[in-house]
């Protein structure tokens, strides 16, 4: 175990280095570059020159690209090209919001998609089976922003209930849960759906093999059979795949985010784009891609935890 | 010859599924849709400010939106964006896809390492942020939104190609090919790419409607599509300022989405239930 955790953390960091390299260059590679792209198509060239010269954007680009792992290393994210604000601070700030809605939306997902796929796979190729398919098939049909936009419409326009927008004091936890509510059931609805038909599937799987057929054959109530062999045996790749789902979840959470003007990272990411805020965009996207990694390895972990023929 | 047998074996058995059936009468319902949508309005952007946000009526059957255009020319106009990038992205990432998975999954050693650690490496980015991150350093409009999906897109479909092509490699009719000594190259195009074909005609459904769903979150939050191109995505975030008066609006292009993306998987579903017995109903 203790090579594998190893292994493990030796290529997540692998990566993060690949992703961070990656979007350090890449972003380095636009037309014209960060400091025109900012300017506009109007600005002189003295302006652009004297643009990069204050963002250090003119020195040898291995120089800027040493320096810039260095200060990452440090932790530190630099300051946002626009606003001048240190983007670690901004990020700091944004994170809980983020962090609230994706645990919601994870929480409603397992809540209700777990039982749900449990349901249709064990009354397979019944009405509930088809009707929980159909269900689970819209969900993943339903782009996440409109689901919110109806949410809004209903909710807080029409019967104004939720806040339709913000994502509340965070200090105050009755106008924190208040603002989570509508988000956290859009992102949810996307979670509900992938998660059911993977429980759906695996469950259906574990059904065919041989210990439930033994399980039964020495008469255990169905009931036994379903919780204590199946689920508990089905849950291992439904384990994996809610880790999978969170880089989905992520990508949600970004939609849901804009559509409810919650100040999350998503929202920050998206506002760094708009602005052409390329310091602003590659530090909310490195932290946001490390975020995904760390979760993807910790899940690979768990897993091999939970099943050791993954150790290998 | 066997793609084809392939194919038509396809067809027979989808005829049986039910709900695969519908989802293909849909899709191809929309996609006539589209196809006329000249005949249907002329002009998607012709305005009318006298007529500011009617609800839907005969003569709009969406309603109009803030400069009196007509929504259901819009929507409509919309299908033909929607379904261009939708399957345009996936074709191209269908074509790089394919070509890295089997070449990665053939030759292995090495050069197959490589591949797998980056195409993981981009598996584990939300599609829609490799999306974002590919416009930003592009730009926006249409030709860059189906390049950055079709780019998001390649990692998944060289990862199941791969598997795929491992799996037939130790199949005994490519064994058999090698052993009378065939090239690398005739055995790959004449005997895994037929093979791989029937799986990804499989995803690729479920892909179309991934990326419609993409390109239409894109457009959403204003970095896809630039007005006034209908794209169903930009409809409903210039609506959502006007929901208290005009819901018909981003309700008329979020329905046109829901519908699309759900046939197309309606089909990717039937077409999963067919090629994997064990959850056959």
């Amino acid at each position: 175990m203790p090579t594998y955790i190893f292994k493990k953390f030796f290529l997540l960091l692998f990566t993060m280095w690949f992703v961070v390299t990656l979007i350090f260059f890449v972003l380095r590679s636009v037309p014209g570059g960060p400091a025109y792209t900012a300017l506009g198509p109007y600005a002189t060239r003295e302006a652009v020159k004297e643009l990069e010269r204050k963002w250090g954007l003119d020195k040898p680009i291995m120089t800027q690209y040493s320096s810039f792992l260095r200060k990452l290393f440090r932790g530190d994210l630099g300051e946002s090209y626009i606003s001048g604000i240190p983007i670690s601070r901004q990020i700091r700030e944004t994170l809980p919001y983020t962090l609230d809605l994706t645990f919601a939306g994870m929480l409603i997902g397992i809540i209700f998609g777990v039982p749900l796929g449990l349901l249709t796979a064990v009354k397979r190729n019944s009405t509930i089976d088809y009707g929980g398919r159909v269900f689970s098939l819209c969900g993943l049909s339903f782009p996440e922003f409109f689901l919110g936009v109806l949410l809004i419409f209903l909710f807080s326009v029409k019967w104004k209930i939720f806040p339709a927008m913000g994502g509340g004091d965070l200090d105050n936890l009755g106008s924190r849960l208040l603002n989570i509510v509508l988000p956290g059931c859009t992102l949810g609805m996307v979670m509900i759906s992938f998660i059911s038909r993977m429980t759906r599937s695996s469950v259906l799987n574990v059904l065919q093999e041989n210990y439930i057929r033994a399980a039964r054959a020495k008469g255990l109530t169905e009931f036994l059979v379903i919780f204590k062999h199946a689920l508990r045996n089905a849950s291992i790749p439904i384990t994996t795949v809610v880790g999978i789902y969170f880089s989905i979840l992520m990508g949600g959470a970004i939609m849901t985010e804009v559509v409810f003007t919650r100040p999350g990272l998503g929202k920050l990411m998206i506002f760094a784009l708009k602005d052409r805020d390329y310091m602003l965009l590659q530090s909310s996207l490195i932290v946001f891609t490390g975020f995904v990694f760390v979760i993807n390895a910790l899940t690979d972990v768990l897993y091999a935890f939970i099943d050791p023929r993954i150790r290998r | 010859m066997e793609t084809q047998a392939q194919i038509g074996r396809l067809f027979r058995v989808l005829r049986k599924n039910r709900i695969s059936f519908i989802g293909i009468i849909l899709a191809f319902l929309i996609t006539a849709i589209a196809m006329i949508a000249p005949l249907i309005s002329d002009n998607p952007n012709e305005q009318h400010v006298l007529r500011q946000y009617e609800p839907p009526s005969l003569s709009h059957l969406f309603g109009t939106d803030e400069y009196g255009r007509d929504v259901f020319a819009r929507v409509v106009w919309g299908a033909r964006i929607s379904l261009l990038v939708g399957v345009l992205s996936v074709f191209l990432a269908l074509v790089f896809g394919v070509a890295i998975g089997v070449i990665g999954g053939y030759k292995g050693g090495v050069i197959d390492e490589i591949i797998l650690r980056v195409v993981d490496i981009f598996m584990s980015f939300p599609i829609l942020v490799l999306g974002l991150f590919v416009l930003a350093v592009m730009g926006s409009g249409i030709s860059r939104v189906i390049m950055a999906i079709a780019l998001a897109m390649t990692p998944r479909v060289a990862r199941l190609v791969r598997g795929t092509t491992l799996s037939l490699k130790e199949m005994q009719f490519i064994q058999a090919a090698r052993a009378i000594g065939q090239r690398d190259s005739k055995i790959i195009f004449f005997h895994i790419l037929p093979n791989v074909v029937g799986d990804v005609i499989v995803m690729g459904a479920l892909w179309v409607g991934t990326a419609i769903l993409v390109e239409s979150s894109l457009s959403f939050v204003g970095l896809g599509i630039s007005p006034p191109t209908p794209s169903w995505g930009a409809i409903i975030r210039d609506g959502l300022d006007h929901l208290r008066n005009a819901p018909h609006i981003p309700i008329s292009a979020g329905l046109a989405i829901f519908v699309t993306v759900f046939s197309f998987n309606l089909v990717a579903d039937g077409l999963r239930d067919i090629s994997d017995p064990k959850l056959r109903g």
